[in-house]
Parts: structure tokens; C-alpha cells; sequence
């Protein structure tokens, strides 16, 4: 692999060498002109030969070109262009500001040449997303959600009614990287999926890779969801806040030191339990009934020289859910949460290598306590990652762009470790096992422009994993008693694995507007997560690969069509892909948590394989005063290969609940006035779908009731549709303070979506005469939320 | 053997306060699935001491409403015309049809040959005709191991009503399953309460505590007087016990169906598969290493 590095990175340096005295190189950062803000995925380029760059995750970018004169434009979506004469005889840094533009951008199209992305670069599968475009979308209890707002776009679909848990092609909830700031983000919801822990006032850019992943990304099978937290205003003190249904959010940010240091501090608490303590008293059935969440952002920008650059962020967030039944002693506590810290550092070396160097922190803790009368049982999972990633990013010509990086994460994961008590007998099954394992990538990628009309983004992944002691492992009989155990000592190496990731995409532009991409991506997955039920809980037990477990395996080939219309003021795009996938994780039929109990947690689960394929359709309006856009995806997703006597089903293959067949979303925005005093947005959403297992028969055993299930998917629920529509209205905005009312309406028509469907047994008590009903459970009719939003 | 319940018990009840805290709506709905074959069922057991019992019955589909009382629909329930014999490989027995009304499902094959009453550590075949069809079984009844105690507490919120307590010495040897049986007075038969194996806790010493089942397949609230010590024994009741042990392939089949018969569709439960003991038709036969208990509770 290093030999592999060594060879490109030589290569790339002869070949620059050849022509580096015509050449030089112009750097710098875009930002935000008013706050200081770095500013993510900007188009810098030059006017005259249009060549070009894209700003990183850190604001910065680098253009290689001809000794000459130019002139430099920048361009970013919601700020006036950027133009400066340019004299590049050598080699030189420029930092850009830009400013906000609060007219309707219509007048701006007309300089908006180069905003063509969508069809220049060799992304595919790529939607990145501004927060201010998230901000605009109706949402349920008015509550801002960046994992809802990616549900709207083709190939993502949510895994259920109000829930931020999602799906991408075909692969499951835990195929999904989810960052913040760098970070692994293991459970990113709260109550139970309906919220996401991402408080919209403490992020700035949200990047969604769902095909064509590029080599600095691994680690999981599916999509990539990189989010960055604003860095807080380097220029002058400020705030956002909101005050909604069910939470309030406020946030602080501004210079320690202007221009030098900022700081950021977001908050947001639910008052769920606020609002039902009128109800709560004693004899109400809600008595000693609470649930609420917070969350907790900071973060620390300090720029030490043009160079030198240091954030230092985190993230803290809790929900605390407790239940005490009206009828009984029962109480239940269930406490969980996410607690997440990152160090990096920056530095940029001459005009063309960057540098950026990561230490993260994660931790994630579930806990179930429940208690009735002498019986008690307790159950604690969690996840603990620290890791440390080193990315360069080298512009060594004109033609390429160079990334280069590793990545080194110990994660220490505690599966699920149950103990019961009975009277004064206290059941622990041993202590908490912990499983422990080393995980190491190394990555080499060049986006090398070979032709005006080719480009092509080739990259390669290499991936280490090792399960490490100590580690008990308990050896079964055919009947899963144990028979022994085998102990492992300290770092002892129990499986590893080594695989190579080769992932490629190409660009063909046929002309200004048109670019046909192809991408090939072979990914590996080292940690697992199962389903016990059919929805998504925070009970879910992330495991890693083990000598039992393997590796998660997928192929995805894409193939897409871009086309811009209107200089660059609609983007649509046809892409159709299929996708691989093998090893995938299920738990056996009839698993329950008590089985993990003095036992090996990775004993209970089945494998299999999966495929998917389909098609996704995506129309964006970018500008003007209607913006907004139109995805559709049609496609299948199946399972098959999984060992009956452990999964069972009929046939060849089943639908996972990750299969829909129609997805359609469409969301619009309107700025109705000039001033932009008000503006209307609407959501529309169109899903096949869930499927269901449904018993087909029932029977007697002595006297109990049977049913019979002989296939997994054979029933599919109604099909989920629903428009939500919200109003804002602008109170006040001058430079000093601004304020809006947002009026959100969730499912505007009242349709009674199926949450889920259970099945109940009627009595006719008269004739004596027993029978099933389905029921279907749906959760929200219309909900109307008002949110009175701020910033000074 | 509470221990396994509480945990389902509790994410029903987390999905039931999620309903509750926002606005939810339940409504029936009509699943139109194809009309699925009948299929013979077979529920069938050897106790140790005593003659093999075996109900055969059909299957209904799913949705289809029946009555439990009308004897034109029992018919159509219990299939009275089959052949079932019993071996133990040695002597073969021909089951005899048997209406018993004070027992559930009130009818059966029974077993009249006294040379095949169940012996701890012997295997039974069973081979049923009837339909058409050929349906075969076995089952073993492991040896007996027996209860050191078994006693009743008081909740401590309500102290008129408890749980019965039973306490345990698991044998050293790994892989003993364990099912128990309970009833209380003025009920004509046993109630199956759980079954457990010892993976968890081989060769220690354990109390457990069991509820009181319901005796009936349905529950109907309307019938029945007000009953707030419904799942408990309550004071001056006479518990009693089966306790028994069974073997692995037996344990699979009620493991199977007792998940399958709790989950009713419950979105939080893991999909159930049933794993029968039986070649040719849905069901169990198994073997109980049956041993009895009595206690009754101080008023």
C-alpha cells in the first residue's frame, strides 16, 4: 500500500516538476465577510480559463495555473460574487471575504458562471446541503432536523413515521457514517428516533455521499453524512436562539480574540416534562411519567498564524426517559446519550499541501433499569472510540488534486451486559465483557483532470482490523450450550482483517452543460449493527467484526446523467446504480437480549447478502425566489443467502423493511416580497410501503394461541404520504437584530400514516367466538407549530 | 423465569407511552392475505408417570373468526378419526379418542397400555394417520430433578397478593431445560408458567419466582369478576406445581411458540419462526420429567 502511495506521489511530483516554472499557485480560505466563518464548498476560480477549485471542509482552496493576469472569482450560493484582478507571476495566499447578498439572488444568475459543480466535478451520488437550505423545510413540532431534511433527497429513505433514522440504497441504519466535526456519531437520535442530536443553530454544512464514496471515506458500506459545526463569529459577538412547541435552543458565539479566536456554545432543551406536569399529579396516569433531552455544542477556533489553526469541539447530549406503570410497582428508567470531543489542528505548507491532523473522542451509553416489587433487571450498553486521523490534501499541478491520509481508531465496546435480581438472589452473569479492537486505514486518492472533457477521481483504501483481547469466548455444542471457553489475554490477536478498497469515478463532460459520471466503489464495514425489533432503538448493540462475524462487504456501480439548464439555475440529474452487499448481520429469529447473558453476543446473530438497484431522479431549482427541488427514486432492495434454520423465509430472497419501491419528495421554498418579509415552503413525501411479516395461520398448543408465520414479507403496509407546509414571517432585521415567526404545519391533510400494525385477538363474549383484527397504529395527524427564531 | 418476561414487558410499554405522549390513533384494517392450506396440528406430551396425551387439531387462517363453544366449530378444530400409536421401541400402542371436558383442549389420544407410562430417560416415537397424512415424532424425558422449595411473598405495595417462589439446584451438568406448571385451586389442569434453561446459571442455586398464567387461551375482562390479583396467588390460595424437565428439541418447539403467541405483531419484538418437533404437520410432542408440589399460602 505505502509502495503504492510512493509510486503515485513520485510520479505526480516528475510530472509537475516538467512544467512548474510557467505555474503558480494562488491559496487561501473563503469567509464569511460579516462573521468571520469559513465557508465550505465555495467556487474559487480563475475568469479567464475557468480554471477552478472548490473550498474543503476548512474554507481553504488552492489553484494552480499559468504565469499570467486574471481575474479571481468566488461564487456561493446566498452571497454576492467575489471579483479581484489578479497578478500571478508567483506564487501567492488570499483570504476572501465574502458578503451576504439580501437581495433575491435572481439578479446574481447572471454572474454565476461557474456554480456548475453538479456537472464539472467527479462527485456522484453527492448532495451537500447549507444549513440556511435545511432552516427552510416545514418541520414536525417546528423542530429544525438534518437528518429528516436528507430524507428528502432521491436514494435516502426515512425509516419511519416522524423518525430521523435513514436508509441509503438498500443498505441498513448502520451502513451510515455519520460525522460531526470528524467524529463518529454512533446513535444520532433522541426519543427514540423522532428527533436528531444535530441542533440546527450550531451547524453550518451538512455533505451527503450516497454513491462513488471517495477514499477518505471508509468504514461503512452505504453513505457517508459529514456534518461541520459552525466555528462561531471571529468578528463580534452574537447570538441565535428559538423558542418552539416542545424546546428551546440559544446559542453564543464570538471572538476571544478578534480576528484570532472564537468560541461557540449552543443549547437546547425539550420541555416535554415541563408541559405535563399540570397532568402529572398523583392518581394521574401520568404520575412519575418524564421524559425529556438536551444538548450541548461547543466549540473553540483558534487561528494562530495564516497557517496555524486549531478547533477543538464537542458535543454532549442526554435523554432521560422514565415510566411508572398507574397499575403496579413497575418502573422502568431508561437514560442514554452521546458525549463527543474533538481536537484538530491545521496547517498549510507553501500554496499547494494542506494538513489536517484529528484526535476524537466518542462515547456512547445505553442503560434499561427496570424494577417491580423483588425483581429487578438491568441492562448497559455502550461505545467508547478514540481515535486520531491525519488527511493531506496536495495540489501538486494544475491537473491534480492529490489526498493522502490515515486513520487509527481503538474502539472499546461493551455489548450489552444484563444482570437480574430476584428477591435477594442477584443474577450477574459475570462481569461487563468488553470487546476491544484496533482499526486502521490508510488512503490515497488523485482527482486528476487528464482532458477538459475527462476527469477522473481513482482512489485506493487500505483497511486493518483486529479484534484484541481480552476477550472470553464461549464455545457452543450444536444446541448452543456452552462447552467451554477460551480465554484471551491482553492484545492478544483474536481475527483480523486486511482488505483493499479500490474506488473510482470518472467524469466525461460532453459539453458546458452535460457530463455523463461512472463510479466503481468497493467498500468494507468492521462494526455491526442488528435490529432486534423491526424499528430502530437505541437499544440496538453496535458490535465489531469478530472470529465469528466477517467483515460487511459491498460493490456499488453507478451510472449517471448531469445536465444544468439556465446558466447553472436548475441542476438535474438521472443516476441508476446497483449495489452488492455481503455479510450483512441479522439477529436469529426468536433472539432476545436475556440470550446475550453469559454468553458472546455474536452467537445469536445470522448472515446473509443483499443486492439493490434503482433508479434516482433529482431536479433542483437553485435560485431565484422559488428554489427547491424534486427527487424520485425507483428501486429494489432484497436479502438472500441467509441460512433458513436462522432467518426464515420463502423462496429464494426477501424484501427488507428497507425496501420501498416509490419514493418521492418534493420541497419548495418561496421568498414571496423582495425583502424577503415572507416566505412559504412545502414539503411533499410519497413512500411504498413497509413490509410486514403477517401470520397466515393460527393454532392451538394446549391454551395458548399460535400464528404461524411463513414468510418475512408478506404484507406491505399503506403507502406513506403526507405535504407539510410552513410559514415565516421576518419581525425585524437590521445589523443589530433580526427576529422571524415560523408557522410549521406537519402533514397538512391529517393522512393517517401506518406507524405499525399489530394484531389483536376480539371475544364475543355472547357467542364465545374469538378473532384477529389488524390494527393499524399511526402517530401524527396534523401537528401546527409556531417558533418564534432570533439572532443578534 | 420473570426475568425473561419484564424485559419484553417493558419496550411495549415504552411503545405504548410513545403513543400516548403524541398524539396516536389506532384503527382495524383488513389484511387480505391468500387462503392458506389447513394444516394438521399436533399437540402432544408423555409426563413421566403417566399415559401420552396427544390433541390433533387444524389450523385456521389467520383472520378467520371461530367459536370455542359451538360444537359444529370443535369438529371443525379437533380431528377425532386419526390413528396414533405410541412406541418406545419396543412396544407399540394404539392411543384411544377421549372427550374430557374439564380439561383444555378437552379432547384427546389416549395412551391405556401401562407397559408405556412414561419412564424418566426413555424415548417415544409417535405415528399419527389420519387425513392422508403421515406425521411423525419423538420425544425424550430427561431425568427428574426436583425443587428444594417452593413458597409465596407478598408484594410489597399490596401485601393480600404475591408471586409464587420456587428455588432450584442446578446439577452441575450443563444443559438442563426446565419447565414449570402452576395452578391454584378450583382449576381442573395445570398452566404452563415458562421454560428456562440452565445456560445461565449451571450447577447454582436459585430462586425464581413464577406468576399465576391465565387459565384460559383469551382472556375476556367482561366475564370474569374484577380481578386486580390477576398474574398473582393471593392469601389462602393453594399453589400448585408441576416441575419438569425437558429435552432440547422440545425446549426449541415452546421457546418458539410461546415467543410467537406473545408478540401478536408487537414492533419490538424479534420475528418469530417456529421450530416443531413434528415431520408432517405444525406442533409438539414432548416429554416431561414431571415432579409435584403443593403450598398453600398463610392467610
Amino acid at each position: 500500500m505505502l509502495f503504492v502511495v510512493v509510486i503515485l506521489v513520485l510520479q505526480t511530483k516528475i510530472t509537475a516538476q516538467n512544467t512548474e516554472r510557467d505555474k503558480a499557485t494562488v491559496s487561501g480560505y473563503v469567509k464569511d465577510k460579516e462573521t468571520g466563518e469559513t465557508l465550505i464548498g465555495a467556487n474559487v476560480f480563475l475568469k479567464e480559463n475557468k480554471k477552478g477549485a472548490v473550498t474543503n471542509n476548512y474554507g481553504f482552496f488552492s489553484i494552480t495555473s499559468e504565469k499570467g493576469n486574471y481575474t479571481l472569482v468566488v461564487s456561493y450560493l446566498g452571497y454576492k460574487n467575489y471579483e479581484m484582478s489578479l497578478d500571478l507571476s508567483k506564487n501567492q495566499t488570499v483570504n476572501l471575504e465574502l458578503e451576504t447578498s439580501a437581495i433575491t439572488t435572481e439578479e446574481i444568475v447572471i454572474t454565476d458562471e461557474r456554480s456548475d459543480d453538479n456537472t464539472q466535478s467527479t462527485k456522484m451520488g453527492q448532495i451537500e446541503l447549507k444549513i440556511e437550505e435545511i432552516k427552510k423545510v416545514p418541520a414536525l413540532f417546528g423542530e429544525i432536523d438534518v437528518l429528516k431534511t436528507i430524507q428528502l433527497l432521491p436514494g435516502v429513505k426515512g425509516s419511519g413515521e416522524g423518525n430521523s433514522g435513514f436508509y441509503v440504497r438498500g443498505g441498513g441504519p448502520d451502513q451510515n457514517l455519520i460525522l460531526l466535526d470528524n467524529a463518529v456519531v454512533y446513535n444520532a437520535a433522541h426519543l427514540f428516533g423522532f428527533f436528531s442530536v444535530f441542533n440546527s443553530d450550531a451547524i453550518k454544512n451538512v455533505n451527503l455521499i450516497k454513491g462513488g464514496m471517495p477514499a477518505n471515506y471508509g468504514g461503512r458500506l452505504s453513505s457517508v453524512l459529514d456534518i461541520s459545526m459552525k466555528e462561531g463569529n471571529m468578528k463580534k459577538f452574537s447570538g441565535d436562539g428559538g423558542i418552539g412547541l416542545i424546546s428551546t435552543r440559544l446559542t453564543f458565539h464570538g471572538p476571544i480574540k478578534k480576528e484570532k479566536a472564537s468560541f461557540l456554545i449552543s443549547g437546547r432543551r425539550t420541555y416535554i416534562d415541563l408541559l405535563l406536569l399540570p397532568f402529572s399529579g398523583e392518581g394521574s396516569p401520568l404520575n412519575g411519567n418524564s421524559y425529556y433531552f438536551y444538548d450541548l455544542n461547543a466549540k473553540i477556533n483558534w487561528q494562530i498564524t495564516p497557517k496555524d489553526r486549531i478547533f477543538v469541539s464537542g458535543y454532549y447530549g442526554q435523554d432521560i426517559f422514565s415510566f411508572k406503570s398507574p397499575s403496579s410497582d413497575l418502573r422502568i428508567d431508561i437514560p442514554w446519550g452521546n458525549g463527543i470531543a474533538t481536537m484538530r489542528y491545521i496547517h498549510t505548507f507553501g500554496n499547494r499541501l494542506f494538513m489536517s491532523t484529528t484526535f476524537a473522542f466518542t462515547d456512547y451509553q445505553f442503560q434499561t433499569k427496570a424494577n417491580t416489587g423483588d425483581i429487578g433487571f438491568n441492562l448497559f450498553s455502550g461505545i467508547r472510540d478514540y481515535s486520531a486521523k491525519m488527511d493531506w490534501d496536495w495540489v501538486p499541478s494544475s491537473k491534480h488534486n492529490i489526498k493522502f491520509g490515515a486513520d487509527y481508531t481503538f474502539h472499546e465496546f461493551t455489548p450489552s451486559t444484563a444482570t437480574a435480581q430476584f428477591d435477594s438472589t442477584i443474577i450477574e452473569p459475570g462481569t461487563r465483557q468488553k470487546i476491544l479492537a484496533h482499526d486502521f486505514a490508510l488512503y490515497v486518492l488523485d482527482e486528476w483532470d487528464i482532458t477538459p472533457w475527462l476527469k477522473v477521481n481513482a482512489g485506493l483504501r487500505f483497511s486493518y482490523f483486529q479484534h484484541t483481547g481480552p476477550f472470553k469466548r464461549f464455545v457452543k455444542d450444536q444446541d448452543g450450550f456452552n462447552t467451554d471457553t477460551i480465554e484471551y489475554g491482553t492484545l492478544a490477536n483474536i481475527a483480523d482483517y486486511a482488505r483493499l478498497e479500490p474506488r473510482l469515478s470518472i467524469r466525461f463532460r460532453i459539453n458546458e452543460n452535460i457530463s455523463i459520471k461512472a463510479a466503481f466503489t468497493q467498500n468494507y464495514q468492521n462494526l455491526h449493527l442488528a435490529n432486534l425489533a423491526t424499528v430502530s432503538l437505541p437499544t440496538d448493540i453496535w458490535l465489531p467484526s469478530t472470529s465469528i462475524i466477517r467483515p460487511q462487504l459491498a460493490r456499488q456501480y453507478s451510472l449517471g446523467y448531469f445536465h444544468n439548464f439556465l446558466n447553472n439555475m436548475l441542476e438535474t440529474s438521472v443516476e441508476i446504480y446497483y449495489k452488492e452487499m455481503y455479510g450483512l448481520v441479522e439477529y436469529k429469529d426468536n433472539s432476545s437480549f436475556a440470550q446475550i447473558v453469559a454468553d458472546n453476543p455474536d452467537n445469536i446473530l445470522a448472515f446473509g447478502n443483499g443486492r439493490s438497484w434503482g433508479a434516482e431522479f433529482f431536479f433542483k431549482k437553485r435560485l431565484g425566489k422559488i428554489t427547491g427541488w424534486i427527487g424520485y427514486t425507483l428501486s429494489w432492495t432484497q436479502r438472500y443467502g441467509f441460512n433458513k434454520e436462522e432467518i426464515n423465509y420463502d423462496g429464494d430472497f426477501f424484501y427488507p423493511r428497507y425496501d420501498r419501491r416509490h419514493d418521492l419528495s418534493l420541497t419548495v421554498s418561496w421568498d414571496i416580497d423582495k425583502k424577503k418579509k415572507w416566505n412559504v415552503a412545502a414539503v411533499f413525501v410519497f413512500s411504498s410501503g413497509n413490509v410486514l411479516a403477517v401470520p397466515t395461520r393460527f393454532y392451538f398448543v394446549g391454551n395458548t394461541i399460535v400464528p404461524q408465520f411463513d414468510d418475512r414479507d408478506n404484507f406491505r403496509m399503506q403507502p406513506y404520504h403526507r405535504m407539510d407546509l410552513s410559514v415565516t414571517y421576518q419581525l425585524h432585521k437590521n445589523s443589530k437584530w433580526s427576529s422571524n415567526l415560523n408557522l410549521s404545519i406537519y402533514n397538512v391533510y391529517s393522512r393517517l400514516n401506518p406507524f405499525f400494525v399489530y394484531f389483536d385477538i376480539e371475544t364475543d363474549e355472547n357467542t364465545n367466538t374469538i378473532k384477529f383484527q389488524g390494527k393499524q397504529v399511526s402517530l401524527f395527524p396534523i401537528i401546527p407549530a409556531l417558533t418564534w427564531n432570533f439572532s443578534f | 423465569m420473570k426475568k425473561f418476561k419484564i424485559y419484553g414487558l417493558n419496550l411495549f410499554v415504552v411503545l405504548i407511552f410513545i403513543s400516548g405522549l403524541f398524539i396516536s390513533c389506532e384503527r382495524n384494517i383488513d389484511i387480505n392475505l391468500p387462503e392458506p392450506e389447513p394444516m394438521l396440528v399436533v399437540d402432544g406430551f408423555i409426563d413421566h408417570g403417566d399415559y401420552a396425551r396427544v390433541t390433533i387439531s387444524r389450523s385456521f387462517p389467520y383472520f378467520e373468526e371461530i367459536n370455542l363453544t359451538d360444537i359444529s366449530s370443535l369438529q371443525q378444530i379437533f380431528v377425532a378419526n386419526a390413528s396414533v400409536f405410541l412406541s418406545d421401541g419396543v412396544i407399540t400402542d394404539s392411543l384411544v379418542f377421549t372427550i374430557d371436558p374439564t380439561s383444555f383442549p378437552p379432547v384427546y389420544y389416549k395412551g391405556t397400555n401401562p407397559a408405556l407410562i412414561g419412564q424418566a430417560g426413555k424415548t417415544y416415537y409417535l405415528t399419527i394417520y389420519a387425513e392422508g397424512d403421515t406425521i411423525t415424532s419423538y420425544t425424550t424425558i430427561p431425568p427428574l430433578i426436583y425443587l428444594d422449595s417452593i413458597y409465596w411473598k407478598p408484594d410489597p405495595q399490596a401485601p393480600y397478593k404475591g408471586f409464587g417462589w420456587g428455588h432450584l439446584t442446578d446439577p452441575d451438568t450443563m444443559g438442563n431445560i426446565y419447565r414449570l406448571f402452576t395452578k391454584r385451586q378450583g382449576y381442573p389442569y395445570y398452566v404452563a408458567a415458562g421454560a428456562l434453561s440452565d445456560k445461565n446459571f449451571n450447577g447454582t442455586s436459585t430462586a425464581f419466582s413464577f406468576s399465576r398464567p391465565d387459565p384460559l387461551p383469551f382472556y375476556i375482562p367482561n366475564n370474569l369478576p374484577e380481578d386486580t390479583a390477576r398474574f398473582y396467588f393471593v392469601k389462602g390460595d393453594t399453589i400448585s406445581v408441576k416441575f419438569c424437565t425437558i429435552d432440547y428439541r422440545s425446549y426449541e418447539f415452546i421457546r418458539t411458540y410461546t415467543s410467537a403467541a406473545s408478540s401478536f405483531g408487537n414492533p419490538f419484538s424479534a420475528p418469530t419462526f417456529i421450530k416443531s418437533n413434528v415431520n408432517g404437520a405444525f406442533g409438539g410432542f414432548v416429554g416431561y420429567g414431571a415432579t409435584y408440589y403443593q403450598y398453600v399460602v398463610p392467610q
